[in-house]
């Protein structure tokens, strides 16, 4: 379990398309559910252990802020731990769950900020690469990100967050949101139109 | 017409996530919809290839503590449910003799007289004598609590009720320590005692604030009060150490055909001259081992202060030789060959079981002193000259049977540069691991120790370091050999 625990943690970035919301695709969430709501620690350990990496990095997407993010993060755990004894398992997967507590925790965080969720750029939260090349690209690269994220809604900019860097799917991404699959599709066209628009024109300006 | 398209390119965006379709093989499927799709369908690749932050390990193993002892926490509270009448009765007792000592009216007489019968009678019956002599893992614990709720309330002098409360803090602390070094706090009556042990600090707390009480009285609060969060801070460790029961499993193999006895005896080991059997048992330690949860000791500090133990080790514990992986004498790391020496005839275990007291009860593992170190028997350092090559992470650990604990330094970047892996650990001495940097020397900055362990590999404790900075050349060498080279060259351009 402890390398279980280490593992992956050797990178401090890896491709958004590694699905962070599909980490454990393996567990039977039904069995899983079962055992955490007889506080089985071993069920506990199995979630967190899964899930926490794709939890901190949707919130942490949200907010901006790593501090933030770790506290929600650690607080949207203890929150399922909360619930998990009126979670009733009908065919909703336990990640899409989690992500629901998880909005609504940056939800209550950004109403208690009494602030709009804007996705400021803050240099020296973007965790250091070893090579300077790769630092450089890095920045880069996650600095269109964000600067296209900006253009979107929140309702956009999570529906990308969810689909794109957790790998969640339509129908997921509707239970956490709330909203009809239509609603999310419409989103989610919306959303890579603008940003599409905000890419190819920075591409353009930067002459590549 | 729309809502077709939205559809179209969600199911492109399925094919090309799940790797069943490129793109242009998606294109080419829906050609009337190709060119509005193909923007978009980049626009999805170039944001599935953007790099995500990922939490730092501290953060992570912190987070997953803190989540597993409040599960422990929910069990525990779960397996007292059917306590809870007990509680509820007591409260009722409580507010009962609240209504008999308010101002005196005719009815209340009566009332009194049926109490005091009814308390002579329990008393009688001796089951609150029973209770009040039983410990924290028996069934008439809570009878015993209810009876210390009553005794409280019915002591009405200030300092009184408060030395009373004292000594019952007392007490209880003194049974819990001594059934974690008798090995009797199992993850049940481990939580049992945080609960217990959070009530009295609670109660401690109240009582310092209550006014008229002597100076030595507020004295021994602080102290007691400090011992009971001291010993709340070892109970959580235990808590989470302890791994939790699962009856269901079935008993591992070799285990099986051994007595008692058999398992009480140390087995024959491959090496003979084991590190372990040569370290002296380290004494149950008063303060505390553990870090205090709830306190965020694996994230940096704005000071920079290096947060080292600093209780120095004694070198005659070290082990000689490094790794202490190998099993010494608990039945799950016996070797295969134990289990023939049973002789075929020798009745099953159930049928010569030894009396309980024959058994040794092996005390709580408790690691603790963790530090960083120059060399191997070092004593504590926070930070290391530049260049340094090798540094030693140390700590000491006691009453282990076999619980796996490992050892993983993380550099300024949050990367890994070390992991001792999960190793079992027997008895008590003193581990040390070294720790070499790649080439060149530690780069300077603020390293991370993390001791981890128990059932789910949470963080048992952590320690900061430093490594210093490289002092920036002095200038007057090389402008002192530029001068030697122009004199050479030229003599006369110089003076």
């Amino acid at each position: 379990m402890g390398e279980k625990a280490s593992a992956g943690q050797d990178d401090k970035f890896s491709p958004a398309n590694a699905a962070l919301g599909r980490a454990c695709e393996n567990l039977s969430d039904g069995e899983l559910i079962r055992r955490a709501q007889a506080y089985d620690s071993a069920a506990f350990a199995e979630i967190y252990d899964c899930h926490y990496e794709g939890i901190y990095t949707y919130i942490y997407c949200r907010v901006n802020n790593t501090h933030v993010a770790e506290d929600l993060a650690a607080e949207a755990f203890l929150r399922a731990l909360e619930g998990i004894g009126s979670f009733q398992f009908r065919g909703v997967p336990i990640v899409a769950w989690l992500y629901r507590i998880a909005s609504n925790l940056v939800n209550d965080y950004f109403r208690a900020q009494a602030r709009q969720d804007v996705v400021p750029l803050q240099d020296e939260l973007l965790p250091t690469a070893s090579n300077p090349s790769d630092i450089v690209e890095q920045q880069f690269t996650y600095r269109r990100l964000q600067e296209s994220l900006r253009e979107l809604t929140d309702e956009q900019r999570q529906v990308v967050l969810l689909r794109f860097v957790q790998g969640l799917d339509i129908k997921e991404i509707a239970y956490i949101m709330g909203k009809p699959e239509g609603a999310i599709k419409s989103l989610q066209h919306r959303a890579l139109s603008t940003m599409g628009r905000f890419l190819g024109k920075d591409s353009d300006e930067a002459g590549l | 017409m729309k809502r077709d398209f939205e559809s179209i390119l969600d199911e492109c965006l399925q094919q090309l996530h799940s790797g069943q379709a490129d793109l242009e093989t998606c294109l080419a499927r829906y050609p009337e919809q190709a060119a509005a799709l193909r923007p978009l369908l980049q626009t999805a690749s170039l944001l599935r290839a953007v790099p995500v932050p990922r939490p730092s390990p501290a953060a992570k193993a912190a987070g997953r503590q803190q989540l597993l002892l409040a599960v422990a926490r929910r069990r525990q509270a779960q397996a007292q449910a059917p306590f809870a009448f007990l509680r509820s009765w007591g409260q009722s007792v409580a507010a009962g003799l609240s209504w008999l000592l308010a101002p005196p009216k005719p009815a209340r007489a009566l009332a009194w007289a049926v109490a005091i019968l009814l308390l002579l009678v329990v008393s009688g019956a001796g089951v609150v004598g029973v209770a009040a002599r039983s410990s924290l893992d028996s069934p008439l614990y809570p009878v015993r609590l209810v009876s210390e709720q009553v005794q409280l309330f019915l002591t009405l002098d200030a300092e009184a009720k408060v030395r009373l409360q004292v000594n019952l803090a007392q007490q209880h602390l003194a049974e819990i320590e001594a059934l974690r070094q008798q090995g009797r706090l199992d993850s049940g009556v481990a939580g049992r005692a945080e609960a217990l042990l959070a009530d009295q600090e609670r109660a401690l707390q109240q009582a310092k604030t209550i006014t008229g009480v002597s100076t030595d009285v507020q004295e021994e609060i602080q102290a007691v009060l400090e011992a009971v969060r001291s010993e709340r801070q070892t109970v959580q460790q235990v808590m989470l150490l302890t791994p939790t029961p699962r009856p269901s499993l079935p008993p591992k193999g070799p285990t099986a055909t051994l007595t008692p006895s058999e398992i009480a005896k140390p087995l024959p080991t491959p090496k003979p001259a084991e590190p372990t059997a040569t370290l002296q048992p380290v004494e149950p330690t008063a303060t505390p081992p553990w870090a205090p949860f709830g306190v965020p000791t694996v994230v940096p500090r704005p000071t920079g202060q290096v947060d080292v133990t600093p209780t120095p080790i004694t070198p005659t514990v070290l082990p000689p030789t490094p790794p202490p992986s190998a099993p010494t004498a608990t039945p799950p790391f016996a070797p295969p060959t134990v289990a023939p020496t049973v002789p075929p005839t020798s009745p099953p275990p159930t049928a010569t079981p030894l009396p309980p007291t024959a058994t040794p009860v092996p005390a709580n593992p408790v690691a603790s002193n963790l530090h960083m170190s120059s060399s191997a028997g070092g004593g504590p350092v926070g930070s290391f000259p530049a260049g340094t090559g090798t540094v030693y992470a140390v700590f000491d650990y006691s009453n282990f049977t076999g619980q796996k604990i490992g050892l993983r330094v993380h550099d300024p970047q949050g990367q890994k540069i070390f992991d001792s892996g999960l190793q079992p650990y027997q008895g008590s001495g003193t581990q040390s691991f070294a720790v070499s940097a790649p080439s060149g020397g530690f780069p300077a900055g603020r390293y991370l120790t993390v001791l981890y362990g128990g059932e789910f590999a949470g963080t048992i404790t952590s320690i900061f370091w430093q490594v210093e900075a490289v002092s920036p050349t002095p200038a007057p060498k090389s402008g002192g050999l530029l001068v030697l080279w122009v004199w050479l060259l030229c003599p006369a351009c110089i003076g």
